[in-house]
Formats: structure tokens, C-alpha cells, sequence
């Protein structure tokens, strides 16, 4: 059990796939102005990983490494579209505050990211709680942007007004604002973990963390074997 | 063939085909289930939206707008309260603004809505509020509406909805044509 809360809490804060990997930073810049629309945002994000990571793990020994990547989008895709399909129909204002963004979860580099560094080489539990985890972390990111962004920006909280009309900082709701908060966020994140005595250097080569190593095993061992 | 043939060429092509044939009939099946139900949404929504715009509505008939430039749509009140009508322009950006206005028989407008989800939040999006729209309740002729005043500093996104009322207004004669029919 112990092994399965490292991994759930190392998608949160270690390798937290927003603030840490840099992974998946357009919806989060774009869909973070409102709390709700942050919130289902990374409650779909969060389906879509848990669901492919698991369905991935469970074929792993049968898709072909030839034609792997393909599969995986196909099991990302048909996963993103029924969340489509099901929101549409049944969270409509949701579904109309993500617009195109929920479409392009298909393409977010977290989930694709997940299936190939981690779904693809672990187990359905392992997967299943990396899914999680990551999903998890991306949603306290999202969330937490959202609360500043919507409260500063708009004046409202959830939709309620709490900043009387007049009083708002327009820029966060607008591109350079979340850009802003984002680079504030990442400060915030390394400095915490500076202090608690973490070392904090996303290293090059891939020394057991996976996520952070951008290249793929394969052709590393090949070329260290020749 | 050799077992090597066809784990290099035939099962990776075997495995994707049979991984998109599964799904397909997944999401065939979950599009049979939510396709009703968003149909369902989008009527009761489009109703909802027009009995908004005209006080005292009930049911509507939609009406024939081939011909007639600029509208999208048109639709009678059954019980004769009025017409209510739409039109697109484009705003900011090239994101279209639709707007919805309530007419009364004589062609006065009684209530008017815009969708501004395609402008800009808290610039663009003024010209959808009801301190804007309200300057144009109740302008009976193309020309008035033209000379509503767009909002400074939301200029594409105000034209989208001064034009798209100017243009409804104008083809009122004809619409009212089309329901005599």
C-alpha cells in the first residue's frame, strides 16, 4: 500500500506534471480563469488519464512497439470523446465554458506522456494510481490558478461576486496574467521544496525518473550497447 | 509465411484494427444514448431563449428566411404575440455574434439577447450585457438602430450586435411576408 501512496503522491507534488514537468500548460493557461470551468476541466483530465493509463497497462503485452503510439491516441481519443459526448449531453454549461480545450485533452501531452513512460511499462494498480496522482496534481494546479485568476481578475468566486465591480486586475483573465501566475506558481512550488532540503534539478539524463528524461529508453540502451 | 513476417508486419496492423473496431462500436453505442439528449438540450434552450426575448410566448413556428440576407432565423409566436428573430455578425476576431430579438407585430423591438461566448471576457462580452442591448428596446426602423452607439473600446464585438438588430429590423417586412404565407 505504501508503494501505491508514493506513487499517488509523487503525480501531486514530486513530479507534479503542470508545475514540475511543464506538461499540459495550454488548458491550464487558457481554461484557469473561472473555478468551475477549472474544476471540470481537471476532473476530465483526470477521467481521460485514469481511464487510458488503465486500459493501456491492460494491453501492454499486446500492442506491438511498431504501432504503439497510434494505439495509444485511439485509447486516449475514444475516452476523450465519450467525456465529450456525456458532458455535452448532460453538463451543458460545462461543456460549453471548455469548448475546444476538452477536445484537446486528446493531445495533451500529460495523458500521452503517462501511457508511454508509465502505462505502458507498469502494472493495471501501478497505472491506475499514477493516473490518479497526476490527474490529482493537475487539478490542484488548475484549481488553485483558477481561484486567484477568477477572484483578482473577475471579482467573483465561483460565480459569486466578493470584489465589488471596479476593483479588478483585468490582466489575470487574460493570457499574460495566467502566464504570470504560472511562472509565480513554479517559483512557489521549487522554493517550498528548496526549503524542506529538496534538491531541486531537473537532470538531462534520466538516473530512475522516468518523467523528467524526455528520451526514450529504447534508443538510449541501444546506443549505450553499441 | 514465417512467424518473424508476421509479428513484424501483420500484428501490429491486426492489433490497431481490432483496437479501433472496439472502440468504435463503444462509441456508436454511447452516441445512440446522448444524441437524443442533446438534441433534446439544444431545442429547449433555442425556446428558452426565444420566449426570453418575447414577453407572453408560449410555442413557435418556424418560418421560411431564404432570400432574405443576414438572418438565420425566424420564428412566429403560435398565439400571435410577435416574431422573434436571429442573426450572426461577425465580432472580434472573426467569433460569431448571434443575436435574438423579440418583435412585436408591429415590428418593435420588445427583447433582445446576445450570445457574446465568442468575445472577449469583460471587454467584447459588454456588448451582451443588458445596459447595452436595452438601447436598443424599442427602435422600430433599421436607420434608429444604426445610429445606437457602439461602446468605446468594444467597438467589433457592439457593430456585431448594432448590425445583426439593423439587419433583422430591415428584413421585418419580409418576414412578416413569409409567416402571411
Amino acid at each position: 500500500m505504501r508503494d501505491k501512496m508514493k506513487i499517488l503522491l509523487n503525480g501531486m507534488f514530486k513530479e507534479n506534471p503542470v508545475l514540475i514537468l511543464a506538461l499540459g500548460c495550454c488548458s491550464v493557461l487558457a481554461v484557469s480563469v473561472s473555478v468551475s470551468g477549472g474544476f471540470g476541466m481537471g476532473v476530465a483530465l483526470t477521467f481521460v488519464l485514469v481511464c487510458s493509463n488503465v486500459v493501456i497497462s491492460l494491453l501492454r503485452n499486446i500492442i506491438p512497439s511498431k504501432v504503439r503510439i497510434p494505439c495509444y491516441i485511439v485509447v486516449i481519443a475514444t475516452f476523450v470523446t465519450l467525456v465529450e459526448m456525456l458532458m455535452e449531453a448532460y453538463l451543458k454549461s460545462l461543456y460549453d465554458s471548455l469548448g475546444v480545450f476538452l477536445s484537446l485533452i486528446v493531445v495533451n501531452c500529460i495523458v500521452l506522456g503517462r501511457a508511454e513512460m508509465f502505462a505502458s511499462k507498469h502494472g493495471v494498480v501501478d497505472s491506475f494510481f499514477d493516473g490518479l496522482g497526476m490527474g490529482i496534481g493537475y487539478t490542484m494546479v488548475i484549481v488553485g490558478m483558477s481561484v486567484v485568476r477568477e477572484l483578482f481578475g473577475s471579482g467573483t468566486l465561483l460565480g459569486c461576486r466578493v470584489i465589488p465591480e471596479g476593483y479588478q486586475l483585468g490582466i489575470l483573465t487574460q493570457a499574460p496574467g495566467g502566464f504570470f501566475l504560472f511562472g509565480c506558481a513554479i517559483a512557489i512550488l521549487v522554493a517550498a521544496m528548496a526549503k524542506r532540503g529538496k534538491k531541486f534539478e531537473p537532470k538531462m539524463g534520466c538516473d530512475g525518473n522516468c518523467a523528467a528524461c524526455h528520451s526514450a529508453c529504447e534508443d538510449r540502451k541501444e546506443a549505450e550497447a553499441k | 509465411m514465417s512467424k518473424e513476417t508476421f509479428n513484424e508486419y501483420i500484428k501490429p496492423f491486426l492489433v490497431l484494427v481490432c483496437i479501433c473496431l472496439v472502440v468504435s462500436f463503444l462509441l456508436a453505442f454511447t452516441n445512440s444514448k446522448t444524441a437524443p439528449v442533446v438534441a433534446e438540450n439544444q431545442r429547449v434552450e433555442a425556446e428558452r431563449t426565444r420566449q426570453a426575448v418575447l414577453p407572453g410566448s408560449a410555442s413557435f413556428t418556424e418560418l421560411d428566411v431564404s432570400g432574405m440576407e443576414g438572418v438565420d432565423s425566424a420564428f412566429r409566436e403560435d398565439g400571435g404575440a410577435g416574431y422573434v428573430v436571429t442573426a450572426g455578425y461577425k465580432g472580434y476576431g472573426g467569433g460569431i455574434v448571434t443575436v435574438t430579438v423579440g418583435l412585436d407585430n408591429d415590428g418593435r423591438v420588445v427583447g433582445i439577447s446576445a450570445n457574446v461566448s465568442s468575445e472577449t471576457k469583460g471587454i467584447g462580452s459588454k456588448a451582451g450585457q443588458e445596459s447595452y442591448l436595452s438601447n436598443y428596446r424599442d427602435l422600430v426602423n433599421a436607420a434608429a438602430a444604426e445610429q445606437v452607439d457602439t461602446i468605446s473600446n468594444a467597438t467589433y464585438s457592439s457593430t456585431a450586435v448594432r448590425n445583426g438588430v439593423s439587419t433583422i429590423l430591415r428584413n421585418f417586412e419580409s418576414i412578416k411576408g413569409a409567416a402571411a404565407k
